[in-house]
């Protein structure tokens, strides 16, 4: 059991990744972006499917991610979210339309969405501490993890950037009297979010040495999980809310059955989501009265 | 003819499944989770038909019954969530009950059937086969979309009736802003879980409808894509007003079976769409004006006419 709970918590830091993308998204730019994890997808499998046709070293294709998703991203936001600005509703919907999209056309790339092999430099490596052994490319992703959430945070909080970056997505007006570039700093954040959710996918894909057409629906509902688990105010919440879930995944599967492993996470949420709102309806009750 | 009447049953199948997002997105709520009461409404269906000996009206209702409690359950604590919380928890539900119809097992050994295809009723991951009752019962496909569209048309009138009545100025009050609804007294929370249960109801049935026809159903045919394709038909189709989502449903039904070369692109064209409809006509292909001129417009043609006619007559 104690190994199952270290191996949660080392899986935990891929979830926390894919957490630090999501909370720039929709806590930091306040965007309903469904299509986050397939836009991961695309620029990891593309760059996988094109290092392994060329025979790519592995630090040219994770360039190549990199080189892929950002302006991948950068034009889903300008498509959904710069032109498309009505209503909430009608952003999320555009990139409900880009993910089904991007989807298909993986599907309809040379590859045909099915899995592409991505190069693991730390395949076999183990480490062994007692009686538990642990991968040293899930340790490495954790420590990774740890350190961008630590370096997010302080840019957030600390510098002049992160301040303009939550002042452009909180209220237009209030950046434009402080004089903030608003297009440049969201621009930035949005390049930020993505280059964080390339890593996410390319981690994710090496642990797993490959690729497929699924991992974009995978992340996107994760990522969400990880959101609702986390909440949006503050990245060391939704770190211990990825954590959290890895182990609970893992020991969940030890306890259930590997088949019944995502139903630990989603059931989870649902309890928690409807704690939340009876908290909250009995908040609203208590006033009223 | 068999091909097409299959096509006209999936339609109408698909006119249901549009409806079940529409209730919901009445009272503003998006809803990704229409999946899980499809899902639900085809195994609980197709078990009372293969399993209990039910006729097919009864599963179809019982399918209806058992979506709109799963609805219930997973609205009644949610729907007081606001903003994206209320889609992300359709979300996992959806994922969640889907991870269950790809790993439950019951029923009862087949006597006939070749080795690995002997059992009768949900089978894991190897789905639920023999859905044999139009088969069993002699009924034609041509007969089956008759009854799906009996439904369907059903479904359009209930819809026509509430739409017209204080119910429907409700929801659309609560769509508009919840706290002006709230203090001028409408329960919102009541209103929002009456219609989300509606539309578990008809994705309920909807479902129960499609393993009938399908004959075959696995936990994987109701993924999150199943959801996103049913709030397409309502996005593309129109939100406002009750035409949309049978329009929006119906087109993208029809249209990649009538352009046979687009078929295989069928997802990417609604994607397209949905981008498209959003960024130039975000009420979606048929708005509330859209509605409401084509009324006045088709009311003056028949004043018109009738007027010639009097003319004309001595």
């Amino acid at each position: 059991m104690l190994q199952a709970v270290v191996e949660g918590l080392a899986y935990g830091g891929l979830y926390a990744l894919l957490g630090i993308g999501f909370f720039l998204t929709y806590g930091v730019l306040r965007r309903i972006d469904l299509a986050y994890g397939t836009v991961v997808m695309t620029s990891v499998y593309l760059a996988a499917m094109i290092a392994a046709s060329m025979k790519l070293p592995w630090p040219v294709a994770i360039l190549l991610t990199f080189s892929i998703g950002l302006p991948l991203s950068l034009m889903i936001a300008v498509i959904a979210f710069v032109l498309v600005r009505q209503d909430a509703r009608f952003s999320m919907a555009a990139t409900l339309g880009i993910w089904m999209v991007l989807e298909e056309l993986i599907l309809h790339s040379p590859g045909r969405g099915r899995g592409q092999p991505v190069t693991n430099p730390f395949h076999t490596a183990m480490l062994e501490i007692g009686d538990i052994q642990l991968r040293v490319d899930q340790i490495l992703i954790l420590v990774l993890a740890l350190a961008l959430a630590g370096l997010v945070t302080v840019c957030l909080t600390h510098s002049r950037v992160g301040r303009a970056i939550r002042v452009a997505s909180y209220d237009a007006d209030v950046a434009a009297l402080l004089g903030i570039a608003r297009i440049r700093t969201l621009t930035l954040a949005t390049l930020i979010s993505a280059g964080i959710g390339s890593l996410a996918g390319w981690s994710f894909a090496m642990t797993q040495s490959g690729i497929d057409l699924h991992f974009g629906m995978w992340a996107t509902v994760k990522g969400l999980v990880i959101l609702a688990l986390g909440g949006t105010r503050h990245i060391g919440f939704i770190v211990t809310a990825a954590l959290g879930l890895g182990m609970a995944e893992r020991v969940g599967s030890e306890v259930i059955g590997a088949g019944y492993r995502d139903l630990v996470g989603y059931g989870v949420i649902l309890i928690l989501l409807a704690t939340e709102a009876f908290v909250r309806s009995g908040e609203r009750n208590l006033v009223q009265s | 003819m068999s091909y097409w009447f299959t096509v006209a049953a999936l339609t109408g199948i698909n006119v249901l499944l549009a409806y079940s997002v529409y209730a919901s997105f009445m009272s503003g709520q998006v809803s990704i989770g229409q999946a899980a009461f499809f899902g639900v409404g085809a195994y609980v269906g197709a078990s009372l038909t293969v399993l209990s000996g039910f006729d097919l009206t009864s599963a179809v209702l019982c399918g209806g019954l058992a979506g709109a409690a799963a609805s219930l359950f997973v609205g009644i604590p949610t729907l007081r969530l606001k903003g994206y919380h209320f889609t992300i928890a359709t979300v996992a539900f959806a994922e969640a009950v889907r991870v269950v119809l790809h790993n439950i097992k019951f029923g009862r050994p087949r006597s006939s059937g070749n080795v690995g295809d002997q059992w009768l009723g949900p089978d894991g991951a190897t789905g639920f086969r023999h859905i044999s009752y139009l088969n069993d019962n002699g009924i034609s496909t041509g007969q089956y979309a008759l009854i799906v569209w009996t439904v369907v048309i059903g479904v359009i009138v209930g819809f026509f009736i509430v739409e017209r009545s204080r119910i429907a100025r409700i929801l659309r009050t609560i769509e508009e802003d919840e706290v002006v609804a709230r203090s001028i007294g409408v329960p919102v929370a009541r209103y929002k879980v009456a219609a989300f249960v509606c539309g578990g109801f008809l994705a309920g049935m909807s479902g129960a409808l499609y393993a009938h026809i399908l004959t075959f159903i696995s936990g994987n045919d109701f993924v999150i894509h199943l959801s996103t394709i049913a709030l397409a038909f309502v996005v593309i189709g129109g939100g406002q007003t009750m035409w949309g989502p049978l329009l929006g449903a119906v087109l993208l039904t029809v249209l990649p079976e009538i352009l046979r070369p687009i078929r295989e692109f069928r997802i990417e064209l609604f994607g397209l769409l949905i981008i498209l409809v959003m960024l130039f006509r975000p009420a979606g292909m048929m708005s509330t004006s859209t509605v409401r001129r084509w009324g006045m417009a088709l009311s003056a043609k028949v004043r018109t006419t009738i007027e010639t006619k009097r003319a004309i007559e001595p």
